[in-house]
């Protein structure tokens, strides 16, 4: 699973358009001022189109099927992306904190 | 000694009755028309599938229950799995090599089956026939016992496809039973030790 989720990574990486949906609507929701919001955003992302996405992806691809004649278990694939997808969460929504602690400390010096 | 019995094996309803057996080393072709049920049959024999009626024995093996040891033990190239297209070649080899207790030796495949020169190439990337070798190298990622090769020349020029032929011969002669599915009733007869129309 650790492979799986590395060769997720690296895929995930040489898709930048992938990785901008991902990262830039939390940091521009944050800079409008919503700051709760942009953490339901730097969530909902990539959990609810990047995920998704990329499974029926690879579901349609008959990439699934390839992995499904080799004993790697299903849960051990679903589980590589779920670890890949929340990685991008942690890091749009740390990207978003950032974004609204700058404007709190603005406020105040 | 036997690799696989198959007695009376229909895969759905209303499909012909099959029953034949392959010996350890040999290349066992599988011909007949779209449609016939030939993949249906296979991925019977690599534990994809159930089978609906009849028994299916691969490596003394019971198809139905035993699915997981025989995913272990017998490799597949399916007629239409694709990889990510920005995946390398060498990537997607040591990836389904992690896949195995005991693996073969990932970077020993990609020179036997002529892949050393695509080793940083993204799948999309590939050609046809160059995607078709290196389907066959991950079939081989765990050193099977036997590999089974679903309509491996479809679509290709006859020049790969002769290619391609003497690259199922190598294969056979590195000790793995082959069992080759194909519509196309000339390669059966070319490469296959013994044939069955579906």
């Amino acid at each position: 699973m650790t492979r799986l989720a590395i060769v997720e990574s690296k895929l995930l990486l040489r898709d930048p358009v992938g990785l901008t949906i991902g990262l830039v609507p939390p940091v521009l929701t944050a800079c409008f001022g919503y700051q709760e919001a942009s953490m339901l955003v730097a969530i909902a992302v990539p959990g609810l189109v990047l995920l998704p996405a990329r499974l029926v992806r690879y579901w349609k691809r008959g990439v699934l099927r390839g992995l499904a004649t080799t004993p790697v278990r299903p849960i051990s694939v679903l589980g590589a992306q779920v670890a890949v997808y929340v990685a991008v969460a942690v890091a749009g929504g740390t990207l978003a904190f950032g974004v609204v602690a700058l404007g709190v400390i603005r406020q105040h010096v | 000694m036997l690799a696989i019995e198959v007695a009376n094996l229909r895969t759905r309803a209303g499909s012909t009755v099959t029953s034949f057996t392959v010996e350890r080393g040999e290349i066992f072709g599988i011909s007949g028309p779209s449609g016939a049920g030939k993949s249906a049959t296979v991925e019977c024999l690599a534990g994809l599938r159930r089978p609906g009626h009849g028994t299916v024995r691969v490596l003394g093996l019971d198809a139905r229950h035993d699915g997981a040891e025989l995913r272990r033990r017998v490799g597949i190239q399916l007629q239409h799995a694709e990889l990510p297209g920005k995946l390398r070649v060498w990537e997607a080899l040591d990836l389904y090599s992690s896949f195995y207790r005991q693996p073969a030796d990932w970077r020993e495949l990609l020179d036997a089956f002529g892949l050393s020169a695509w080793h940083d190439t993204p799948f999309a990337a590939l050609t046809t026939v160059a995607k078709r070798w290196l389907a066959v190298a991950l079939a081989l990622a765990g050193d099977p016992e036997i590999a089974i090769f679903d309509e491996l020349t479809a679509g290709l020029g006859p020049e790969d496809r002769h290619d391609t032929w003497s690259l199922v011969e190598r294969v056979r002669n590195r000790g793995v039973t082959v069992v080759l599915v194909t519509r196309c009733s000339v390669e059966a007869e070319v490469v296959c030790d013994r044939v069955i129309a579906t």
